[in-house]
């Protein structure tokens, strides 16, 4: 967090200066002075137009500096042209934040006049929302300073957007869907603040219970990262990220950057915020209105009451999509429900309580799971039948709900049928009561409280770090960069290996036979040994290799043979020597990367590694801060993470390593500021207790 | 065909050895290995010479499942001793053999494949085809048509699964011939169709021999003669 970045100051504003009003009806300049009187807000409300006059009552100024008192809030709508000046001025009589609705900067190209504007504001205590925005809404302080929505229905749902349009059309929507807002802000171009900034207001207030975001881009993904983890302890943080671009073309050159559909980053690193990712707008509204009502449940497990098997059954489905678990103690399901079910019911879970039941066995049925303190949630479906009393329908959802509040227990409904069941959905949700068309939108619901309270329960947000000798590392870097690289050559890639303690294949020089016979016997057989020479490319060709030596005769031989072949070969070579190399045993082949993210800075990817990576795509990233439990569960969410386990009677492999290894990975990528992506591929898996070898490791700088 | 299916019923096994469960493929039109089955040390080594070296040999019964882990296959066998030495460590090992199974060795470019046919107990035969190997069970990257197969459904499932970029030109190999692909999956179909006495068959691996896919292991199993039905 920044330090006494005071937020609170742009939410609620003893004061506001329209640089830009305008008498005339039909002009932003007017709509913004409008909707602040019309919102209420008890401030004091400076118009600014050098023309002078009155605006709705309130006194014009010809500029910022001839205000009398101190300005909390200066709202910008003049033309960007003269954007910077006007600015200025805020800036000069210590206006603390300034929000510019003016759009033409840095999403139109206009990028020097938009950091200018920044700078200037910046160097004088002023902090700068947008360009590009509509303004703020808070209902703490009854402030609406956007000039497009007259009416903003007031609750508990606070949201962050950054597009303009979108964020208006949602206020009407919130509206509409009777879900009430406790701020609303548009951040643009975020040339300053950011949603970090004004995550840390949002969630301070005691108004917002939920937090809708809009994302298309981040940028500074750590902060973002932070402010979203500090976000999600305290309330649900609904995420709304478009933006499924191709970004992996632009960086190719590493797999974790090809295999990095940015989606797939924003998906993981969302997911280890603890923030719920919703796919649709309408999903994301449900969740909003539904969170911001309803208890935390006390277990995870939930029971379906029904009065059809279909719907039933596909509520039970929906479930494990949604990840929402059953309740299954037969007996206790027997106890609680056998008095509201017929004998041809069915009372394992889903409850059928069969097509006659009418409201009094609905009624009787719901009340169970609310006072029953065995089951943690309900959900409530119904199928419209010619035997049901359907003026009794709302009144009966109405009273078990009812019951369900009162007892803390989470409840859904999802009914299904003609014009009387649509009637009311429509009365029941004004009411906000949590009525569905459909059991998948209930149970989205359901499962989407339970996973933001899950997470809370079991979160770790530590971060593990591994000891690496970063000086090493630093001073690979500068000789790679001193020749002009952009990359490290195979032998640094190794260093940097070593300096963080990851496993690699021995490999040592022998500048004579007796070396040879050394170096073999200290790494083991069986070994491989290759020639070096700067003179002969193609090591193979010049039979300069010999495979699989397996003691200390074969390798005088092979010594012998590798210096007669290369000399036939090639009669005036230099040899600097022979390398004996560990043969790398068969294992398990696995990736692991790492990479900064243009939007979510260092992140780490792991998954099935050697020549399948970019057909199988077999990989899961999350946020190079990570801890070993979350370095786990990201291994274990590919579908290879079964070869690890040991498939078809093999022994498990040696996972620990795994996570440690990815560990000092990711410590690389956090802590060496120069280097851009690593790739370990492959890196091969032994049984548990033989760790890994690095065989392959690929490292990308930059100055 | 027939033939071979109720014999091996008659005798009450449960499946196939993999020598006759590629006799039996190899009539449906799949392409399989080169193989055959020698009952001594001579005739192993005289179908080695025939096929040429290098050769693989498998011991070969009905009965025998986890080949690998009792170490019965034996690979790349590059001489007339070899051979003969690999026909004794199998035949040496004390399990019911029908004989050994010597293969042609295929110097696979380590693309594999599995192509299955299963019973649905609604929809009957279907046919799988995806990635094979070790990978099959873990990453289960598979789809399924329903027999019989048009040539339209194999080309959809064949380009179903996530990995289908290894059937084409991959890491210098040449593009997996298509059309063998598509009429062998529809050849499994009609095994499947026409013959109630099969359950389940399993290919796996289906390797790539230059352009042509290859069984190099097949398994029909057998489905349980009904209560009371005769076996002609």
């Amino acid at each position: 967090m920044r330090e006494e970045s005071n937020m609170n100051l742009l939410f609620e504003p003893r004061s506001i200066a329209v640089v830009g009003a305008s008498s005339k009806p039909g002009k932003i300049g007017f709509s913004v002075v409008r909707n602040l009187k019309q919102g209420g807000f008890k401030g004091k409300i400076y118009p600014i137009n050098p023309q002078g006059g009155e605006i709705l009552g309130e006194q014009v100024y010809g500029s910022v500096k001839d205000i009398p008192g101190d300005v909390d809030v200066a709202s910008i709508i003049v033309p960007a042209k003269l954007a910077f000046d006007a600015v200025k001025e805020c800036a000069d009589k210590g206006v603390k934040h300034i929000q510019i609705i003016t759009s033409g900067f840095s999403e139109v190209g206009e990028v020097e006049l938009e950091h200018k504007i920044v700078d200037y504001a910046k160097s004088k205590g002023s902090r700068v929302l947008g360009p590009n925005i509509f303004g703020v809404f808070s209902a703490a302080s009854d402030f609406n300073s956007t000039f497009s929505a007259t009416e903003i229905a007031r609750g508990h749902v606070a949201i962050l957007t950054q597009s303009g349009a979108l964020g208006i059309a949602m206020i009407g929507k919130t509206a509409v869907n009777n879900i009430g807002l406790s701020a609303i802000v548009s951040i643009g171009n975020k040339a300053d603040i950011d949603e970090a900034d004004c995550l840390e207001y949002v969630v301070k207030s005691d108004l917002t219970k939920v937090i809708l975001m809009y994302v298309e881009g981040v940028k500074g993904g750590e902060r973002f990262i932070e402010a979203l983890k500090e976000a999600t302890k305290v309330k649900p943080v609904v995420v709304l990220k478009s933006g499924r671009s191709k970004r992996g073309a632009e960086a190719a050159a590493s797999h974790t950057g090809s295999l990095a559909g940015a989606d797939e980053i924003t998906d993981a690193v969302l997911k280890q915020c603890g923030a719920l990712r919703a796919e649709s707008l309408q999903e994301a509204f449900n969740w909003c209105k539904f969170l911001s009502n309803a208890p935390e449940p006390k277990g995870s497990r939930g029971v379906i009451v029904t009065n059809g098997g279909g719907i039933g059954v596909m509520a039970t489905d929906a479930c494990e999509k949604y990840g929402v678990e059953l309740y299954d103690d037969q007996a206790v399901l027997k106890e609680v429900f056998a008095p509201a079910t017929p004998e041809f019911g069915s009372l394992k879970n889903p409850i059928d309580i069969t097509g006659g039941a009418n409201s009094a066995a609905y009624d009787l049925a719901l009340s169970a799971p609310a006072v029953s303190d065995k089951m943690d949630s309900t959900m409530a479906l119904y199928c419209e039948t010619a035997t049901f009393d359907s003026e009794n329908l709302a009144p009966m959802i109405r009273n078990t709900y009812k019951k369900h509040m009162e007892t803390g227990t989470p409840v859904v409904y999802a009914i299904v049928g003609g014009s009387a069941v649509e009637n009311a959905i429509v009365e029941l949700n004004r009411e906000n009561v949590p009525v569905y068309a459909d059991p998948y939108d209930a149970i989205s619901c359901m499962g989407a409280l339970y996973r933001h309270h899950d997470f809370n329960k079991t979160r770790d947000d530590s971060i593990s770090e591994s000891k690496i000798d970063l000086g090493a590392i630093e001073k690979v870097i500068d000789k790679a960069l001193a020749d002009g690289r952009t990359f490290l050559l195979a032998n640094e890639g190794q260093d940097v290996m070593r300096a963080a303690g990851i496993m690699i294949p021995g490999a040592e020089i022998a500048k004579s036979i007796e070396d040879a016979v050394k170096h073999a016997e200290n790494i083991g057989y069986p070994v491989v040994m290759k020639v070096v020479s700067r003179d002969i490319l193609h090591k193979s060709d010049a039979g300069g290799v010999a495979l699989n030596i397996e003691n200390k005769d074969e390798v005088l031989d092979a010594y012998e043979a590798i210096m007669r072949n290369c000399k036939a070969y090639k009669e005036d070579a230099v040899i600097d020597g022979i390398e004996v190399c560990e043969m790398v045993k068969k294992g398990t082949e696995i990736i692991i990367g790492a990479r900064k993210d243009p939007q979510m800075g260092p992140i780490v990817m792991a998954g099935m590694g050697g020549i399948y990576v970019e057909v199988m795509k077999d990989v899961a990233f999350r946020s190079a801060a990570l801890n070993k439990g979350e370095a786990l569960k990201m291994i274990s969410e590919t579908r290879s993470y079964a070869l690890l386990l040991g498939a078809r009677g093999e022994d498990q492999k040696d996972i620990d390593v795994v996570v440690d290894t990815i560990i000092k990975t990711a410590t690389i990528i956090r802590k060496v500021p120069r280097i851009s992506d690593i790739e370990i591929n492959p890196i091969v898996v032994y049984e548990k207790g033989n760790g890994v070898k690095a065989v392959d490791v690929r490292i990308l700088i930059t100055k | 065909m027939k033939e071979l299916l109720r014999n091996a019923i008659g005798r009450g096994q449960k499946a196939l050895s993999e020598f006759d469960s590629k006799r039996l493929i190899t009539m449906a039109g799949f392409p399989v290995s080169r193989n055959d089955l020698a009952r001594t040390r001579e005739e192993a080594v005289a179908i080695a010479e025939r096929l040429g070296f290098p050769v693989v040999l498998k011991g070969c019964s009905d009965t025998l499942t986890h080949k690998t882990e009792m170490g019965m296959v034996k690979l790349k066998l590059k001489t007339v001793s070899e051979v003969a030495e690999a026909y004794d460590e199998i035949t040496g090992k004390g399990a019911r053999l029908d004989g050994v199974l010597v293969q042609e060795w295929i110097e696979g470019d380590k693309r594999e494949f599995v192509v299955g046919l299963t019973r649905d107990p609604q929809f009957g035969p279907c046919v799988m085809f995806g990635l094979g190997g070790i990978f099959t069970e873990a990453l289960r990257d598979v789809s399924f048509r329903i027999a019989p197969l048009s040539e339209m459904d194999a080309e959809e499932m064949i380009d179903e699964i996530q990995t289908r970029k290894l059937l084409g030109e991959f890491r210098g190999s040449p593009a997996v011939d298509r059309a063998e692909l598509v009429k062998a999956l529809m050849g499994i179909g009609r095994l499947g169709l026409e013959n109630d006495e099969i359950a389940e068959i399993d290919i796996n691996p289906l390797i790539v021999d230059g352009d042509k896919p290859v069984a190099v292991d097949a398994l029909v199993i057998l489905a349980a003669p009904k209560a009371g039905a005769k076996i002609a």
